[in-house]
C-alpha cells in the first residue's frame, strides 16, 4: 500500500469544526486516483494533511493514522515522499528564475550538482519550459507559472505525487503534457498519483484516473472506479460537478451504461456503431456567421508591448483588433501568448511601448500616456481573477458603493445602483455582511458586482469561473450573458476553459506568441483544428466528436449535439 | 506602480550585475559601513559621489532614483526640523579635528521676527548637519543598488556553496519570498483599486495618507497569509530534507573580485581604526 489514511480528521488553527472528517483511504503503488469535490469540500486539506504541512507548518489539529509506503507519517515532519503541487502558483514558486525554481527541490534533497542539472533539464524539456530557464518567475503568465510549479515538484521525483487542481491555468495542449508527465511518473517510477479536481478540467483527468474518491463537506461520500462514479448523475449533481461532455452526451442519449465514454475516441467509436445514415450533408456549419449590429467600440492598431530586462520580452507584436459594441468575445491562446497583456492595455493599466500604436476604447485614447485612468474606468473595466485582490472594504455594501463614491454620484443614485446590482447577484441579504465571512463564490460575485455597478460599456473578465463549481460558474456566466444580450454591453472573456467560450462567446480571438492568429465566430474558429494546434488550443470534446464523426465541424455544446444525434442514434441496438 | 515593481532585482548586463555575488555583498557592505565610520563631509561627499556613479553604471532606473531622492528629502526635512542635535554642535570639544575657530564661526543668525531670533548658526553646526544627512544618503543608495543588482537566487546558491547552515539559507529565502510576494500583491491591489476610480496622485501629504487607506485592509489581510505562504512554499519543496545541499551553479571569483572579497574587510577595520583612534582621526571631524 502506497498511501493509507485511517479515520483522519483535520482542522485549521483553533477551529472546532473539522475541515476533514474521518477519512479512510487506501491507494496502491502506481495507482492514479482522482479526488473529486466542489469548492470547500476538503480536497486541499486532504493533501495538506498527507504532506504534513498541516499541522507541522500550518497550525491545526490532525487525528487518525497516515502512512506512506508503510511508514507512519503523522508524527514526523513534512513528508519528503509526497510531492505536492498547490493550486495557486504564487504559493508554490520559491526562486527568482524558472531554472532555480525547478532545481530547488532536488537541491533540498541533497542530490549532487550533476544529478540536479540532469533533473532540471529533463523537467524543463518535459513541461515545454525550454527557453524559459533564465526567465524571472514573476514575469511568467499564470499558465507558465503553473507549468513551472508542476515541473518543480516533478524534478523531485516523489513517490507520491499530489496535484491540487494542477491544470486550471494551463492551455489545453499544456494540460496533455502534464498528464503525459504524470503517466511517465507512474510507469517509470511506480509513483502514486492523486489529482484533486472540482470540475473545469475533469475531461482531461478522467481518462487517466483509475479511480475517483468523492469528497463533500469534508467527508468521503463515494469511492469507486472512474467510469462508475462518472455515470452516477445523482452523485455528480450533489457535488455540483459536470462530467466530461462526451459522458454527459452518453447519458442524454441513453447509451448503454456499461460503455460510458470518457474520451472523444471512445465516444466516436461507440456512437459511430449506433449511427444511422443521414440524408443531409453533415459537414456544413449550422451557425450563422453574421456581423454584430453595433458600431466599433474598441480599436487597436499596431500595438506592441515589450517588457524590459536583460532579455526583453516582446509580449505583443503589432496587434490589430476591432471589437463592436454588444459583442461577447472570448480571448483565448496558449500560456504566455499575451492575452492578459492585451487586456491590461484595453483598460489602461499598460500603455504601448511603441509610439505609433493606437488604442481607442469608446472614444478614449488609451495610447496617450496622459489619458487618466479615472477617465478610462467610466467606459471599460476589468474583473481580476482573484477577488481577494479587489475587495478591501469591511462590508459588502461599502465595497459596492466605493467606486460610485469615487465617481461623486448623488446618494440616491448610489442607493439605486447598489440595490440593483446586489439583486442581480442575489446578494441583497448579504448587504451588511463583513466580507471576510463570505464564501469564495460570494467573493467572486462581489468582485464582479463592485465593478459592474460603475456601469461600464465594456467589461473584461479574467477567468470568470476559476475556483467556482459548475453551478456557481453557470450563474456568473448567465449574468454576463444577460448584461450582454439585454443591456448591449460588450464583454471580453479571457479563459482557458474552452467549454465556457464555446457556450457563451459569439466570437473568438486566438492569440499566439503576442499576435492574433485567428479571429472569427466561435464555431468557425473551433473548426480550424490545425491552426488551433499551433497555439496549443484544443476545441471542446463535443466539437472534436462532431469533427471525428464527420457530422459538423462546429458543434459547440452537448445540447447541440443531442439535437443532431437524437433521431439518428439507435440506443436499442447492441454496440 | 512601476516604481514599486522596480524595488526588485532586474537582470541587466552591467558590471555590477555580472559581479560575483559574494564580491557584490562585500563591496556594498564596505561602502555602507563607511557611513557609520566617517564624519568628514569631504570623505562622505566622495563616497556618495562614487556610489552615485556606481548607480549610474548599474543602470539604476529613473523611478528607483526618484524613490531614493524622495526618501532622502523626507529624511532631510524631518531630521533638520525634528532632530535638533545639530543646533547644539557649537562646542569645540565635540569636534576631534576641526579647529575651535572654524567650529564656532557664525555663518548667520536667525533674523528678527522669526522664532529663536538671534540664535547663531555656526559652521560646526552646518558641517555636522551635512555629514549627518550624507550618512543617511549613502546607505540609502547602497540598499537600492543592492536590491537592483543582487539576484537573490544567486545569493542562495552562493550561501549553499559556502556551506552556510540551512537555517540561515531558510531565513534568507523566507524574507526574499515574503518581499517578492508583497510587491506582487501590492501591484495587484493598486491595479484593481485604480480601476475602481482610486488614485493617489496628490501633492498634499494628508490627502495622500487618506487615499492610501483602501490599500491597508487588503494588505493587512494578505500580510498574515503571506508569512504562511512563504513558509509553506519553501517547506513544500522539502527544505531541510538533507543536511547538506549542493549548489546548482559554482561561483568562482576573478582577480578583482577576489581582491574585493579579501581586501575590503581588513581595509574597513584599518579605516575604522584610523577614524576613531587618536592621533589620526582620518575621516573624522
Amino acid at each position: 500500500m502506497s498511501v493509507s489514511m485511517k479515520n483522519v480528521s483535520a482542522s485549521y488553527g483553533e477551529e472546532e469544526t473539522w475541515a476533514l472528517k474521518d477519512i479512510s483511504l487506501e491507494v496502491n503503488r502506481g495507482e492514479v486516483v482522482g479526488i473529486l469535490g466542489p469548492t470547500g469540500s476538503g480536497k486541499t486539506t486532504l493533501f495538506m494533511t498527507l504532506k504534513g504541512i498541516l499541522p507541522h507548518i500550518l497550525p491545526g489539529r490532525v487525528r487518525g493514522q497516515i502512512s506512506i509506503d508503510g511508514k507512519e507519517a503523522i508524527t514526523g515532519k513534512v513528508a519528503g515522499a509526497v510531492g505536492l503541487v498547490l493550486p495557486d502558483p504564487n504559493v508554490s514558486i520559491v526562486a527568482l528564475t524558472v531554472e532555480d525554481d525547478v532545481a530547488f527541490g532536488p537541491q533540498c534533497m541533497g542530490l549532487p550538482t550533476g544529478e540536479i542539472q540532469k533533473r532540471v533539464d529533463e523537467s524543463l524539456e518535459l513541461f515545454r519550459l525550454r527557453g524559459y530557464e533564465k526567465r524571472v518567475t514573476y514575469t511568467l503568465s499564470g499558465g507558465e507559472s503553473q507549468a513551472t510549479c508542476v515541473a518543480s515538484i516533478y524534478s523531485m521525483k516523489p513517490r507520491v505525487f499530489a496535484l491540487d487542481e494542477p491544470l486550471s491555468m494551463i492551455d489545453p495542449v499544456g494540460r496533455e503534457t502534464v498528464l503525459r508527465a504524470i503517466q511517465k511518473l507512474t510507469k517509470e517510477l511506480g509513483a502514486t498519483v492523486l489529482i484533486a479536481e472540482s470540475g473545469d478540467t475533469i475531461e482531461y483527468i478522467a481518462p487517466i484516473c483509475e479511480r475517483f474518491v468523492v469528497l463533500n463537506n469534508g467527508q468521503k461520500i463515494a469511492d469507486g472506479p472512474a467510469r462508475e462514479i462518472l455515470q452516477d448523475r445523482q452523485l455528480l449533481n450533489r457535488i455540483r460537478i459536470r462530467p466530461p461532455q462526451v459522458t454527459e452526451l452518453a447519458y442524454d442519449l441513453s447509451l448503454p451504461k456499461d460503455k460510458v465514454p470518457l474520451t472523444v475516441e471512445e465516444a466516436a467509436a461507440l456512437i459511430s456503431k449506433l449511427l444511422r445514415p443521414s440524408k443531409s450533408k453533415g459537414t456544413e456549419s449550422a451557425h450563422k456567421v453574421s456581423q454584430p449590429a453595433g458600431s466599433r467600440i474598441i480599436e487597436v492598431r499596431n500595438l506592441h508591448h515589450t517588457f524590459p530586462g536583460l532579455r526583453p520580452v516582446e509580449a505583443l507584436k503589432g496587434i490589430n483588433l476591432d471589437i463592436n459594441q454588444g459583442e461577447m468575445v472570448g480571448l483565448i491562446g496558449q500560456n504566455g501568448s499575451g492575452k492578459t497583456t492585451l487586456a491590461l492595455h484595453l483598460v489602461g493599466i499598460y500603455r504601448p511601448t511603441n509610439p505609433d500604436a493606437k488604442v481607442i476604447v469608446d472614444g478614449v485614447e488609451l495610447h496617450n500616456p496622459k489619458t487618466p485612468l479615472t477617465e478610462v474606468v467610466k467606459h471599460i473595466n476589468y474583473v481580476f481573477q482573484n477577488p481577494d485582490n479587489q475587495l478591501f472594504s469591511d462590508t459588502v455594501e461599502e465595497e459596492v458603493t466605493y467606486a460610485l463614491k469615487m465617481l461623486d454620484l448623488p446618494q440616491e443614485e448610489i442607493n439605486r445602483k447598489v440595490d440593483s446590482i446586489l439583486t442581480l447577484y442575489g446578494m441583497q441579504d448579504d448587504r451588511k455582511k463583513p466580507i471576510m465571512y463570505l464564501t469564495k463564490d460570494k467573493k467572486t460575485f462581489l468582485a464582479q458586482a463592485s465593478v459592474l455597478v460603475m456601469n461600464p460599456k465594456i467589461i473584461v473578465v479574467d477567468e470568470p469561473t476559476t475556483g467556482l463549481d459548475h453551478e456557481m460558474g453557470e450563474k456568473v456566466m448567465t449574468i454576463l450573458r444577460r448584461l450582454n444580450r439585454e443591456e448591449n454591453r460588450t464583454i471580453l472573456i479571457i479563459t482557458h476553459n474552452m467549454n465556457l467560450v464555446a457556450k457563451y462567446a459569439d466570437r473568438l480571438v486566438v492569440m499566439s506568441n503576442g499576435q492574433i492568429l485567428l479571429d472569427g465566430p466561435t464555431g468557425e474558429v473551433f473548426s480550424k483544428t490545425d491552426a488551433l494546434k499551433q497555439c496549443s488550443i484544443s476545441p471542446p470534446q463535443i466539437t472534436r466528436l462532431g469533427q471525428s464523426l464527420n457530422l459538423r465541424p462546429d458543434v459547440l455544446t452537448v445540447e447541440e449535439m443531442i439535437d443532431l444525434l437524437k433521431d439518428r442514434v439507435s440506443t436499442r441496438s447492441n454496440p | 506602480m512601476s516604481a514599486i515593481l522596480t524595488l526588485e532585482y532586474e537582470p541587466k548586463d552591467t558590471v555590477f550585475h555580472r559581479m560575483n555575488p559574494l564580491a557584490k555583498v562585500v563591496l556594498y557592505l564596505f561602502i555602507m559601513s563607511l557611513a557609520f565610520v566617517w564624519w568628514d563631509p569631504i570623505y562622505l561627499t566622495i563616497a556618495c559621489a562614487v556610489t552615485a556613479i556606481m548607480c549610474w553604471r548599474a543602470k539604476l532606473p529613473g523611478p528607483m532614483a526618484k524613490i531614493i531622492l524622495t526618501l532622502f528629502a523626507v529624511v532631510a526635512v524631518t531630521s533638520t526640523i525634528f532632530h535638533p542635535a545639530w543646533l547644539f554642535q557649537s562646542d569645540p570639544n565635540y569636534f576631534k579635528k576641526l579647529p575651535a575657530e572654524t567650529v564656532t564661526h557664525i555663518v548667520f543668525a536667525i533674523p528678527q521676527g522669526f522664532p529663536f531670533a538671534g540664535f547663531p548658526i555656526t559652521l560646526g553646526k552646518l558641517i555636522y548637519l551635512y555629514s549627518y544627512l550624507a550618512r543617511y544618503l549613502l546607505p540609502m543608495m547602497v540598499v537600492f543598488l543592492f536590491l537592483y543588482t543582487v539576484n537573490p537566487s544567486d545569493l542562495v546558491q552562493m550561501m549553499i556553496q559556502m556551506r552556510l547552515p540551512n537555517t540561515i539559507v531558510f531565513m534568507f529565502l523566507s524574507i526574499f519570498r515574503f518581499f517578492s510576494l508583497f510587491t506582487r500583491m501590492l501591484t495587484n491591489i493598486i491595479n484593481a483599486q485604480s480601476l475602481r476610480g482610486w488614485s493617489w496622485k496628490t501633492k498634499n501629504p494628508v490627502v495622500l495618507i487618506k487615499r492610501a487607506a483602501p490599500l491597508f485592509a487588503p494588505l493587512g489581510r494578505g500580510f498574515i497569509s503571506m508569512i504562511d505562504v512563504a513558509t509553506v512554499s519553501i517547506s513544500n519543496r522539502g527544505f531541510e530534507l538533507a543536511l547538506k545541499m549542493a549548489p546548482l551553479r559554482q561561483y568562482r571569483p576573478g582577480i578583482w573580485e577576489k581582491a574585493i572579497i579579501y581586501l575590503l574587510p581588513p581595509l574597513f577595520f584599518i579605516l575604522w581604526y584610523l577614524t576613531t583612534l587618536p592621533p589620526y582621526y582620518v575621516g573624522n571631524i
